[in-house]
């Protein structure tokens, strides 16, 4: 490989204006995994987070020129992933409409099929799902915060807010969070606390 | 949100001031339903927080086809980029004489266009001598 693994990104960015692609390929795999946990966290689908994730990796080489180092490449390309994450919820919200009564929907037509009832539904994959439903300006700040464990600093910077705003809405998220989980803590509360 | 509702989930981010602290400590002792909701959410966000997520294998793979694609790509558009004004005016210029040619002799032929119909073999040297 043409490019050392030690060149900050800065340098890498460099190196593929000249048109060395090997150093594009060291960007990418220092960076993907940032980029897939919060797109997975936002979308909360394997394939489409697949796609998406190309998508930001081909987005920021085509316009590789505009990237001036004012932010870590890290938040640049995270920013870029949120913005694509959010494209791609509002293509599947003119698609089809997902209401909260659909977490607890059983895939199974058998309403005594105890292995599908929300009971015994593994709280993760509630949560999920939970936060796919959220309206997309809370669902950014949870994604960043609670999911992928950002500081609010960082999240603040992410997403170019006030630290305020972001505190707000993150109350704001964790609130509706709760309201539509309460169904899940009144029979989930001891599973919930051994998580 | 009431006052006490916010200050308990800004506890969970941020440093809450001595008084602040105070407040919600005491809201807390007083209210077993607040404590609960904030076991709740202190819950929920244990739950929330991602093992990670991978791309498949062969990701990085497909992205770099792609970005050869568009490399190539990107190389046989450039001459039509660079000179896009004079590609379009000239297409209209090509255009605008295909009409007038249209309506001024009623046909597209290479002798109609370029006016050739109105000179023949027999006053030429006449032409070309008197008014060329």
């Amino acid at each position: 490989m043409g490019v050392q693994l030690e060149l900050s990104d800065i340098q890498l960015i460099e190196k593929v204006q000249e048109g060395d692609l090997s150093a594009f390929e060291i960007i990418m795999s220092r960076h993907k995994p940032k980029v897939a946990a919060v797109i997975m966290g936002m979308l909360g689908d394997a394939d489409a987070t697949e796609d998406v994730g190309q998508e930001v990796f081909i987005r920021f080489f085509r316009t590789i020129d505009k990237f001036k180092g004012d932010s870590e490449l890290s938040t640049y390309l995270i920013r870029i992933a949120i913005n694509l994450s959010i494209n791609e919820i509002n293509k599947r919200k003119r698609r089809h409409y997902v209401s909260f009564d659909d977490l607890y929907s059983s895939d199974s037509s058998d309403p005594h099929d105890r292995e599908n009832s929300p009971d015994n539904r593994d709280l993760r994959e509630i949560l999920d799902r939970a936060i796919q439903t959220l309206d997309s300006k809370y669902r950014k700040v949870i994604v960043l915060r609670l999911v992928n464990g950002y500081s609010t600093k960082e999240t603040a910077e992410i997403l170019d807010l006030p630290l305020g705003t972001v505190l707000s809405r993150l109350a704001r998220g964790q609130k509706k969070l709760q309201e539509i989980l309460k169904p899940f803590y009144n029979n989930e509360a001891t599973h919930l606390n051994t998580l | 949100m009431n006052r006490i509702e916010k200050l308990m989930y800004r506890s969970l981010d941020a440093r809450l001031t001595e008084e602040e602290s105070k407040t919600l400590k005491r809201a807390l002792q007083e209210s077993p339903q607040l404590q609960s909701r904030l076991d709740e959410i202190t819950a929920l966000r244990e739950a929330a927080k991602s093992d990670g997520h991978e791309f498949s294998p062969w990701f990085d793979a497909k992205v770099m086809h792609t970005i050869k694609e568009l490399q190539q790509n990107g190389i046989k558009a450039f001459p039509f980029q660079a000179y896009r004004t004079a590609t379009i005016v000239g297409f209209a210029a090509i255009a605008a004489m295909l009409v007038i040619a249209l309506i001024f002799n009623g046909s597209l032929s290479i002798n109609s266009i370029t006016g050739l119909d109105s000179i023949n073999s027999e006053n030429l040297t006449a032409f070309l001598a008197f008014d060329f």
